[in-house]
């Protein structure tokens, strides 16, 4: 309980200091932000009446706050270039953003897992060589690289897929996943090499543990001693790893939905910085950020669901 | 040849490695001197040519020679990876360090910071330094060192909370050695194992978060020459001229594989008993 | 004690090799061993590390790492060779007609489990195909029966509680109720008690001994502790180099050694470290003490973000005096407090209260400013794996207590470094050398070297031997009490070996949760001890 509380108390502060930065981020530079977004051929008119609409006006600690406080009740301003509020433009892009992200992940954890388990089981062998070499090489592959060869390969060359083609979660979900399938292989691939490496890694080094020695004392079969003994206590490590690639596949996510053309939070985000519509950048940073967060927290806590050391002092 | 892979893969990892980097590196210094074309010139004749002994890597959209815009695109590649990877360095050196060292409130603010920092993706940092600063090299690095900069501190601080209740910690401190020299001297030394890679893996990183910033058209600037805006100009025409991808792709995964080789290696070796 | 006509386990001309692999060449690592063991006897095999103990006693359980190789003998267990059974019925032996204990009682549980669900393993491997599982109430009654019988006061609470809430004895004692859930026949017992306190020792093993009897169980003993072989063994192995050298009823080995090595193991148990022909007169009570604690307090501080620090006091208003030129031993069982006094003395650990004096000048008052720093105290440490910095050579740590307090020019260094090298008794070429390369013995004496540099007046040994071998052992104790001799530095030599204390010490103080309980004359306390915390140490 004590823990639980700790982590929750730091999840709150990490929040705040996240958006702390995000905030500051924006209105920290010299100038005038108003003249900034305009451009230099604007009007005092138009900078004027954009100040007001920023509410650059007040006083900074004023406008965090009152930023804040509409961020709790979900409102997070007006785009300036769409003229909606952020928040909406931000629930219609988010869920496929998300679900390329769930599919990567599931991906990853899938096979990553029995790679992994079966590498560690004769390590030095001709298989796990392969895997280490074949790891390597894909662990290299950047997401966007990965996507655009696939694109070319795959797509155009083999005709696997139409490239470019989205379909809409409202007209079909088949379709819908079928079309972030590949997405989602170009995200995962390097995770999954890396994924397979930790595991194996975690499970060799949780064999030669003494406890292990214990168990094979008890008469317990090799079966029983991996799943009730090794991958239990592999899990510790391997959900720290986990929750850090979870936290880099929404960063690859962002490059590979422009090469493969989804309308997803990527676009949204490159628009509104091109665009230099301050409030669209900020809400959709101030997202994922929290959203980061929000993954590393669930992983301390599922840490001490698994481990009670951590759980009780 | 198998034989030979189980002697010595950690040397196998290093040499592979640094080779691939030597081609990478070597061509972005010949960059400094000799082009083969000029990759600015445009020219409606050559527009799409396929690669021939002119241009071996073949022309892009614009006429231009696309071997000579790889090598002048790996030059913000690597100066970027290497100078931001030093920034990172520094500043989570320092950060960590107080931290493991004072311990404490210094030590819990500071990587409450730290964490609040990792909760930005990679990229997304960047951009938004970018969207407030400007696009240009001072930005880009700046956002990377600072988004890379706390992975570097939870290793020092980290490493120092380790070691430094270790007896020959204590020892040194009893015949008198004051903390700097401490620090430096005595302790950093332990770390090395853990940080040669993490350098070299940061470095790899960083080039692959410049790359992406450029395709997604919030770093290097057109005309001018980078991987990853290379990568974005190659899409569109990918179907007449795969080349404009190809190489490019060829030399960021070059750079990229050979750094995480090198890295493996490092590891390898101290692994199996480097000190 | 009947001996029955067939012996439980036979073990007959067993040999094993690891093979070649890579760049390794074969090691042979047991050569023709032969031995029994009988119903309900106490076997031990007692050798020095290396010499192939726990080897046997994998090979017998069936536990040897898949790259060993029995390339010949037998073992025999109620009649049938275990080496030639089908892996699954080996397991099926295994836990329930042959238990096994290690060393390692701190890591030998699984951190996930409670001990209850681990022991309910053991029960739970061994279910006959066929007939119906037990009730899980049933299991758990016999668990904690079983758990009651190996000491446990509270079975409830030890079923319930993981692995990190309990004590390295307490673990080992959940251990062995774990082997002897299923009443073996045999149990194999590697240094049980090795990593334990001396007082937890002495209860475990006699728990064994008490269970050996009631259970009418065999038990294989193995440690390199004589003395402790002759209080539990029936019959005895002495094991060398890879074979058994010897092999009898206990006290006849132990009374008429036939082995040449066996009579050096005795010889090296025994420890006559003192010269008392040329030992100068120990320094008499009245003396001006060279450091007199007073009143001092110490303690650890453990808080969390904001404020809240708890206290945790574990010094509590010690006295204690170290006379000039004198070795004062300092004993008690773990967690009494004695690394603590170390710490403190050497300034590493602040105190919370009291005063320290040097020379009647008091150099600290606790009470009033928390730090200080006195070079003139040094530290040698149990651990000679982590006490020397592995990325710098002999000759760079050495030199570094003089480079830091500017001390000698700079080609003066050398020379001093190299001289002190021959006086803890290395070779000068050491001077070169990585710690990695160094033995353990070796490298506690370039632990010793470092204090000495600073010509201390005082050296503060925490358990300097305990990680040692035996006959290393003795080669050290030497190496300090000659360095006594000669320039009169003083110890407070720390340990949990009482023969140890008992070769080296002038004086001896007893400590106990935190405060000195007795001080005396190494004779006089041995002999008659006042305190009653005293006489349990002593025993």
């Amino acid at each position: 309980m004590n823990y639980f509380l700790k982590r929750t108390f730091q999840l709150l502060c990490t929040v705040f200091l996240v958006s702390l930065i995000t905030f500051a981020a924006f209105y920290v530079i010299p100038g005038d932000p108003a003249r900034v977004i305009l451009g230099p051929e604007a009007s005092d008119g138009q900078i004027d009446a954009l100040r007001v609409e920023l509410g650059l006006d007040k006083p900074l600690t004023t406008r965090y706050f009152e930023w804040i406080a509409g961020a709790f009740r979900g409102d997070l301003g007006r785009s300036l270039t769409f003229r909606q509020p952020v928040s909406r433009l931000i629930a219609q892009k988010l869920p496929v953003t998300l679900s390329i992200a769930a599919m990567s992940i599931l991906m990853t954890v899938l096979v990553a897992f029995p790679l992994g388990i079966v590498a560690s089981g004769r390590p030095g062998k001709f298989l796990d060589q392969l895997f280490s070499v074949l790891g390597h090489i894909f662990f290299a592959f950047p997401p966007f690289v990965l996507a655009l060869l696939m694109t070319l390969f795959l797509g155009l060359t083999l005709k696997l897929f139409v490239a470019g083609e989205y379909i809409s979660y409202t007209d079909s979900i088949p379709g819908f996943i079928a079309s972030l399938f590949y997405p989602s292989i170009a995200v995962a691939i390097p995770k999954i090499a890396i994924s397979q490496k930790f595991i194996r890694a975690s499970i060799i080094v949780e064999k030669e543990k003494d406890y292990i020695r214990t168990a094979k004392s008890h008469g317990l079969s090799d079966t029983k001693v991996m799943f009730r003994h090794i991958l239990p206590n592999s899990l510790v490590p391997i959900i720290t790893v986990f929750s850090i690639i979870a936290s880099e596949i929404l960063g690859g996510i962002l490059v590979v939905e422009m090469v493969f053309n989804i309308p997803g939070i990527s676009r949204l985000l490159i628009t509104s910085i091109n665009a230099r519509d301050f409030p669209l950048t900020e809400g959709i940073v101030l997202y994922l950020a929290v959203m980061t967060v929000i993954v590393y927290f669930i992983a301390d806590i599922l840490h001490s669901l698994v481990d009670p050391r951590i759980r009780l002092r | 040849m198998p034989k030979m892979i189980r002697f010595h893969p950690h040397s196998l990892f290093l040499i592979v490695g640094t080779a691939f980097v030597g081609i990478v590196l070597l061509l972005a210094m010949i960059s400094f001197f000799y082009l083969p074309g000029d990759p600015m010139a445009t020219d409606s004749a050559t527009k799409l040519a396929s690669p021939s002994p002119l241009h071996i890597f073949g022309c892009d959209h614009e006429g231009r020679d696309v071997l000579s815009r790889v090598m002048l695109g790996l030059r913000p590649t690597v100066t970027i990876s290497l100078i931001g990877v030093l920034i990172a360095f520094i500043l989570g050196m320092m950060i960590g360090s107080a931290s493991g060292h004072f311990g404490g409130i210094i030590d819990n603010v500071l990587m409450l910071l730290a964490d609040s920092i990792m909760a930005f993706p990679g990229i997304l940092l960047a951009l938004v330094f970018v969207a407030v600063i400007g696009k240009g090299l001072f930005s880009i690095i700046l956002g990377f060192g600072i988004v890379f900069a706390p992975s570097y501190a939870r290793i020092f601080r980290t490493g120092i909370r380790q070691l430094k209740d270790r007896e020959y910690i204590l020892q040194a401190r009893m015949i008198g050695v004051k903390t700097p020299r401490l620090l430096i001297v005595h302790l950093f030394p332990g770390l090395v194992h853990q940080l040669a890679p993490a350098v070299v893996v940061g470095i790899a990183n960083m080039a692959l978060a410049e790359s992406g910033l450029s395709y997604l058209g919030q770093g290097v600037q057109v005309p001018n020459p980078s991987l990853g805006n290379l990568l974005k100009d190659g899409q569109s025409y990918i179907t007449s001229a795969p080349w404009m991808v190809i190489f490019p792709s060829l030399f960021l995964i070059l750079y990229v594989l050979g750094l995480y080789f090198i890295s493996e290696g490092i590891r390898m070796k101290y692994k199996a008993g480097g000190v | 004690m009947t001996y029955e006509s067939a012996p439980l386990l036979s073990v007959r001309n067993l040999t094993l090799s690891f093979p070649a692999s890579g760049i390794r060449k074969e090691n042979t690592v047991l050569s023709r061993l032969s031995f029994d063991i009988r119903d309900g006897e106490i076997f031990g095999i007692v050798g020095e590390s290396g010499s192939g103990k726990t080897i046997t006693a994998l090979a017998i359980a069936g536990l040897l790492p898949e790259t060993a190789v029995v390339t010949s003998g037998e073992v025999f267990f109620r009649g049938q060779d275990l080496l030639k059974l089908p892996a699954k019925q080996r397991r099926d032996l295994l836990g329930k007609e042959i238990g096994m204990i290690f060393q390692e009682p701190l890591s030998s549980l699984n951190p996930l489990m409670t001990i209850g669900k681990h022991l309910a393993e053991v029960i739970t491997a061994h279910r006959e195909p066929g007939i119906p599982q037990e009730p899980a109430a049933t299991s758990k009654t016999r668990i904690l029966e079983m758990l009651a019988h190996v000491g446990f006061l509270n079975p409830g609470r030890i079923y319930r509680s993981y692995p990190h809430q309990l004590s390295g004895g307490q673990r080992q004692r959940a251990l062995i109720a774990g082997a002897l859930l299923l009443k073996p026949s045999l149990l194999i017992a590697d240094e049980p008690t090795t990593a334990l306190d001396s007082v937890t020792q002495s209860q475990i093993l006699d728990q064994l001994r008490r269970i050996s009897q009631g259970f009418h169980m065999s038990v294989l003993f193995i440690s390199h502790d004589l003395k402790l072989m002759e209080r539990m063994c029936d019959r005895l192995a002495v094991m060398h180099n890879r074979r058994i050298v010897e092999c009898d009823a206990t006290q006849d080995i132990l009374h008429s050694p036939g082995h040449p090595h066996t009579a050096s193991l005795l010889r090296g148990a025994r420890f006559e470290i003192r010269d008392t022909r040329a030992e100068k007169s120990a320094p008499s009570v009245d003396a001006v003490p060279l450091i007199r604690i007073e009143s001092l307090s110490a303690g650890y501080s453990s808080g969390f973000l904001r404020g809240g620090s708890e206290e945790k006091e574990v010094l509590k208003d010690v006295s204690l005096n170290i006379l000039p030129g004198e070795i004062l031993g300092l004993i008690g069982s773990s967690g009494c407090g004695k690394t603590t006094l170390a710490r403190v003395l050497t300034g590493l650990l602040p105190g919370t209260s009291g005063q320290i004096y040097e020379n009647e000048t008091l150099f600290t008052n606790f009470s009033k400013s928390k730090r200080f720093r006195k070079p003139s105290i040094g530290l040698v440490f149990q651990d000679p794996y982590n006490s020397l910095n592995p990325y710098k050579t002999i000759g760079w740590l050495l030199e570094e207590p003089l480079r830091v307090n500017h001390l000698f020019k700079k080609s003066e260094r050398r020379d001093r470094v190299l001289q002190m090298l021959t006086q803890v008794g290395l070779l000068k070429k050491y001077y070169d050398y990585y710690p990695s390369q160094l033995s353990g013995g070796q490298r506690q004496r370039v632990a010793l070297a470092m204090s000495l540099m600073l010509s201390p007046s005082l050296i503060v040994a925490d358990e300097p031997v305990s990680s040692l071998d035996v006959t290393v052992q003795a080669q050290i104790l030497r190496l300090l009490w000659e360095i006594n001799q000669r320039s009169g530095i003083a110890f407070l030599f720390i340990s949990h070996d009482l023969k140890v204390i008992r070769s080296i010490c002038d004086r001896v103080a007893v400590m106990d949760d935190g405060r000195i309980v007795e001080t005396g004359r190494i004779g006089d306390v041995f002999r008659s001890p006042t305190n009653p915390i005293t006489r349990m140490l002593i025993q």
